[in-house]
């Protein structure tokens, strides 16, 4: 898993590819893995990057083959040239610091028309030496920007880009330059073709000076009293120039040279009046470094180790400057800021999808029992049995009317069985009863007229009539001898007829 | 140009932004995806609400369709039961006459027929609206012995259709050998709009 605490340093020369992973745990800073490769050929020619594709890719290869892997990482500035310069300000510092350092930097003749990109930082305090000192470092933009963009095709992430001298003064730190408050350091850093002399006093970087080698001395030991002679004139200079330098120097020389002889650190020795030098080669630099090391990286680059360790805030020494272009960390930053956004609004429609489909769900089970609804119940023919009930209670009313007034005709009228009333008549009349004239009056009235042959007879005929069925209290409302008649009597019967209602 | 400005903005100044970004994209995301679909469950929840009441109310009409059904064949049935014992104007017509016929077909010999004219009835006049039953009169002057009189008004009242006999009148009657001169008066009923019963 990847954090913040591992690192990656990328020591880029015109030879070799190196890379150093550090990882800062509870046992301090530890070189987890350390890497190397040859430049293809024609990836780098004269300080200047030839073949960004070829460079980028072989960089990529080194780490992927070596499964390096970290978020964060810094490269040494390989192109050329390179300006490094200490300034002393003026007691008045100027309004704009940058302006001012920038119209410096102008001056120089090999940055000269150009785009500058360069970085500063003050060194020591106001209060150290009465005066305000800066370190300036510069070097094309174009050379930083291709930098920058073969790291980005190696997909490094690139933070930080310094000079070797500075990764080297990082790393030694702790065991050359801390606590040397009584003498100066020197340290004298070779590598393609570029001698960077770096002074150090009381713990601060107090002079630097960038020279070519000379090309004019070109066998071994030639070249040999040449660096001796670098140094001597630095150490003289401090001797004559700085009223308060230490006669006690401590020298160190790492360098990437070939054609340096065998026995190099004694004719060093000899020639330069220093007892305290020391000769390292990139092989064995990394044992004046405090690094822990992992077993499997073999001659790990210092340089590396030393840009590793500025990512890692290890960074005793107080020179801050980085040449990656403030935009450029600006974008990075601003992409990450992005990407963030993007995750968190990415991270929201997860959730919204997900309710989104739980509700797709919900309603889907709603139409489903929708569907149920009305497939089993009688939704479609509700307009169908409405009009069916109108029809019907219309149907009902009108019938109920019609069966009303029926009844009501029926239950008005009375009835009554004539034809066994007239049977029941006659079987009621006794043989010497005449009945002459029968009438109704109001319906149920019923008037009988008739001859009997006595009185006796009469009253046997009412007395019959009231046990008829049919008859409701007879009476006898006349009777009378008819002299006429042959002495039969004459007789009037009234009664009522049971009528039954309706049926 | 908008992005180099936020690139080189400040923490606060991407923070806000991002917010603002997020805050948006959220409501638009809500907007887009979430709200449609609550609103469209929202809308079927309610429709299914509406589908169940009107699922219950259907099947309380239903119900109550059914029981009209029952309640209007009942009715059906009476009143093809009651309207059987009226008279259709055809019937009435055809019974009237008839009542020559019937009369010697029972042994009376007929001596006068008056059909009087149809009136409006005391019923009709009450209900002008639902009225169709119209009373039908007629007086018949029979010749005959007792018993055929008898067995002419058991020709009359024994049949489906109801008919009254209002009055009677017999003068001078021996049960076996005379033939009295008997007037009936009878009534009946006939249902004169039959459409509107059905």
């Amino acid at each position: 898993m990847l954090d913040n605490k591992t690192v990656l340093g990328i020591d880029i020369s015109q030879s070799t590819i190196n890379m150093a992973l550090l990882r800062d745990g509870a046992d301090g800073v530890t070189l987890v893995k350390a890497a190397h490769c040859p430049v293809p050929d024609g990836a780098i020619k004269d300080g200047k990057i030839e073949d960004s594709v070829l460079l980028s890719k072989a960089i990529k290869t080194l780490k992927d083959t070596n499964k390096i892997r970290a978020r964060r990482a810094a490269v040494s500035l390989f192109s050329q040239p390179v300006l490094m310069q200490i300034i002393d300000m003026p007691k008045n510092l100027p309004a704009n610091i940058g302006q001012f350092i920038h119209n410096e930097v102008k001056r120089c003749v090999a940055l000269s028309g150009k785009e500058i990109a360069l970085d500063f930082c003050s060194i020591g305090s106001l209060a150290q030496r009465g005066t305000s000192r800066i370190f300036v470092l510069a070097t094309e933009a174009e050379n930083v920007a291709g930098i920058a963009r073969v790291c980005n095709s190696a997909q490094l992430n690139i933070e930080v880009i310094e000079p070797p001298i500075l990764a080297y003064a990082r790393a030694f730190y702790p065991q050359k330059i801390a606590g040397r408050f009584d003498c100066n350091v020197l340290m004298g850093i070779i590598q393609d073709n570029i001698l960077t002399l770096g002074v150090f006093r009381k713990q601060n970087l107090d002079f630097v000076r960038s020279k070519e080698i000379d090309r004019e001395a070109t066998q071994p030991e030639e070249l040999c009293y040449w660096l001796a002679d670098q140094i001597n004139t630095v150490i003289k200079f401090y001797d004559v120039e700085v009223s308060d330098s230490y006669p006690q120097w401590e020298v160190t020389v790492v360098a990437d040279c070939p054609q340096l002889p065998e026995g190099v650190e004694e004719t060093l020795k000899a020639k330069v009046d220093c007892p305290e030098l020391s000769f390292r080669t990139p092989q064995n630099a990394f044992q004046d470094t405090f690094i822990n090391q992992n077993a499997g990286s073999d001659h790990p680059s210092v340089v590396a180790v030393g840009l590793g360790m500025k990512l890692l805030d290890t960074d005793d020494i107080n020179l801050g400057v980085n040449l990656l272009p403030l935009e450029s960390a600006e974008v990075k930053s601003f992409k990450k800021h992005v990407l963030i956004t993007a995750n968190i609004i990415a991270a929201l429609l997860l959730p919204m999808i997900f309710v989104s489909g739980a509700l797709s769900m919900m309603t889907n089970k709603v139409n489903k029992n929708i569907a149920h609804i009305k497939r089993t119940e009688f939704i479609d023919d509700m307009h169908s049995l409405l009009r069916e009930e109108a029809i019907s209670d219309k149907q009902i009313i009108s019938l109920s009317e019609g069966i009303e007034q029926m009844n009501k005709i029926l239950e008005s009228r009375h009835s009554l069985p004539w034809y066994e009333f007239l049977n029941e008549l006659r079987t009621a009349t006794p043989s010497n009863v005449r009945i002459t004239e029968l009438f109704s009056k109001a319906n149920s009235k019923i008037y009988l007229k008739g001859l009997a042959s006595s009185y006796e007879a009469v009253h046997l005929f009412v007395k019959m009539l009231n046990k008829s069925e049919y008859i409701d209290s007879a009476s006898l409302v006349e009777t009378e001898r008819e002299s006429s008649h042959r002495g039969l009597v004459s007789y009037e019967i009234n009664f009522s007829l049971v009528m039954k209602k309706g049926s | 140009m908008l992005l180099d400005n936020l690139a080189k903005s400040n923490r606060l100044s991407r923070n806000t932004v991002s917010a603002v970004m997020i805050v948006l994209s959220a409501i638009a995301m809500y907007n887009w995806i979430v709200a449609p679909r609550a609103a469209y469950l929202r809308a079927v929840q309610k429709h299914e609400i509406v589908a169940g009441n009107i699922a219950q109310k259907s099947e309380v009409i239903s119900k109550n369709v059914v029981a009209k059904r029952k309640e209007l064949q009942e009715l059906q049935e009476q009143f093809t039961k009651l309207r059987d014992t009226l008279f259709t104007p055809e019937q009435a017509k055809e019974f009237l006459s008839d009542l020559q016929t019937i009369s010697e077909e029972a042994g009376c010999s007929v001596y006068s027929l008056n059909i009087l004219t149809a009136a409006p009835s005391r019923e009709r006049q009450q209900s002008q609206d639902t009225s169709y039953i119209l009373p039908r009169s007629a007086t018949l002057t029979v010749i005959g012995v007792y018993e055929k009189i008898i067995k002419l008004m058991e020709r009359l009242q024994v049949r489906t259709q109801r008919v009254w006999v209002d009055s009677i009148k017999m003068e001078i009657f021996d049960y076996d050998s005379a033939e009295p001169k008997c007037d009936i008066t009878i009534t009946l009923y006939t249902v004169e709009d039959e459409e509107a019963a059905v």
